[in-house]
């Protein structure tokens, strides 16, 4: 019993720190770099991460089948099978 | 007012832009996909074919609202099991599937800078279904310059066993709930980049009831009997992108992913690409990737004795693949940029022996 309340405040002393490094993450307002209107070539579809939605739906049913990781660099993966 | 609603769109998003201005945006893209087995688990056939055909509209509703639809189908015909000498057992696992995906979302603007994504999905296949829900919010900072995305994906699967004897094996639950985080940031004006991490959470049957592992005495296969793999995975990926504009329209990426989970599987994955303007305002994008896995820790290539889990499922294995594909974007007619046709060469080789071939086609209109 002893030993579970020492467990259980050692993780409220450290539950503020996490909270914190949230809030920063959270609150944090970027970094300002350009201007609304000098945006003309980072709005080109040449600059989508992804551009092509149907090759990219093939290639993510492909990657999550024939590899064990999750396919992509972070989309959800294809469709709604949940199966990878 | 659909100006106002666009400038704001624009202003909010600019890396899609160029769709949001369009009320209407419908796509339609058919797929082919050759499988050839040379190689991967030497006692299994994993050759496949795959066709499929997708349709996706996107409506903008008003000022600050779109509706996002998609309906997919597949057919997925494998091929017969191997032949093992002296083995008899496997004779019933269908080699034939058809599939349904069918998901609708919305994506709601609310206030200056968020986002709220909420979508359902639908999967159905012969022995197969699954529902989910996708909720994501987008908080743009730093007047769009940057965009931080939290994602949750949550689904439930109602699957009906057929082992690969082809006996009925009774039903199972599987779910998945996956969580990812990622930070899209404006470099400069030429420069976009994104980090990223995903953490996904499987329970449930995890395998494959087909899957069988064959037991060998003396390197000659004696029995066959299930694939049996851990009822929990949790899998992780940490991901980063970058684009970089190399003149308008054309555009240098590098795509990099780094995979690891709690069966021991370590994916590591890089991915140059390039994009470049064709005359008549079409383009070109080539890309090729290349990765490495590491075995699942229960993964055997042959197997003397059973011990609690054992696959021989060569995706689960080690090997190394390179890929590599080409999109041709042509506009089509005279509204230019309005009605897009894609054509789409892929392929991927990996050096277990395991070899594919895939095309698409598909056309993008909006009004």
């Amino acid at each position: 019993m002893t030993h579970r309340k020492r467990m259980g405040e050692t993780a409220t002393r450290r539950r503020p720190s996490w909270i914190a490094a949230i809030c920063v993450v959270l609150v944090a307002s970027g970094c300002a770099t350009t201007d609304v209107a000098s945006r003309d070539r980072l709005a080109a579809e040449a600059m989508a991460f992804d551009a092509h939605e149907g090759i990219r739906h093939l290639r993510l049913k492909i990657e999550a089948a024939r590899e064990a990781s999750l396919g992509g660099y972070g989309e959800a993966s294809a469709g709604g099978c949940g199966c990878q | 007012v659909r100006a106002g609603a666009a400038a704001v769109i624009l202003l909010i998003l600019p890396a899609q832009s160029a769709s949001a201005v369009h009320p209407l945006e419908a796509t339609l893209d058919f797929f082919g996909f050759v499988q050839d087995d040379d190689g991967g688990q030497a006692l299994k056939a994993e050759g496949m074919r795959y066709v499929g055909a997708r349709a996706t509209a996107r409506f903008i509703l008003d000022a600050t609202t779109d509706l996002e639809t998609s309906v997919a189908t597949s057919f997925l015909s494998n091929e017969s099991a191997a032949d093992l000498p002296g083995i008899d057992a496997i004779t019933g696992a269908s080699p034939r599937l058809l599939a349904l995906d069918v998901s609708a979302g919305l994506s709601a603007r609310r206030g200056e800078v968020w986002t709220l994504r909420p979508a359902l999905v639908y999967h159905h296949q012969k022995g197969y279904v699954s529902e989910g829900v996708d909720i994501v919010v987008d908080r743009d900072l730093a007047g769009g310059d940057a965009t931080l995305t939290a994602a949750l994906n949550v689904r439930v699967a109602f699957l009906a066993l057929e082992t690969f004897r082809g006996r009925d094996a009774g039903t199972e639950l599987a779910g998945t709930n996956a969580l990812s985080v990622s930070w899209r940031q404006n470099v400069s004006t030429t420069l976009v980049t994104q980090v990223g991490a995903q953490y996904v959470r499987q329970d449930g049957y995890l395998g494959d009831s087909y899957n069988y592992v064959v037991l060998t005495s003396g390197g000659d296969p004696v029995a066959v009997t299930d694939e049996t793999l851990p009822r929990v995975r949790q899998r992780g990926q940490l991901n980063g992108r970058v684009r970089w504009s190399l003149r308008p329209d054309a555009a240098a990426g590098a795509d990099a992913s780094w995979y690891f989970d709690d069966w021991a599987v370590r994916h590591f994955a890089f991915e140059p690409s390039l994009t470049w303007p064709l005359p008549g305002r079409g383009r070109v994008r080539g890309w090729w990737r290349v990765s490495n896995q590491e075995a699942a820790e229960h993964f055997r290539t042959e197997i003397q004795a059973l011990g609690r889990f054992q696959t021989q499922d060569s995706d689960l294995g080690s090997f190394v693949t390179h890929s590599a594909g080409v999109v041709l974007v042509l506009p089509r007619g005279a509204r230019a940029r309005a009605d897009e046709m894609e054509l789409t060469l892929y392929g991927f080789t990996r050096d277990d022996g395991i070899r594919a071939l895939g095309a698409s086609t598909g056309v993008r209109r909006r009004w």
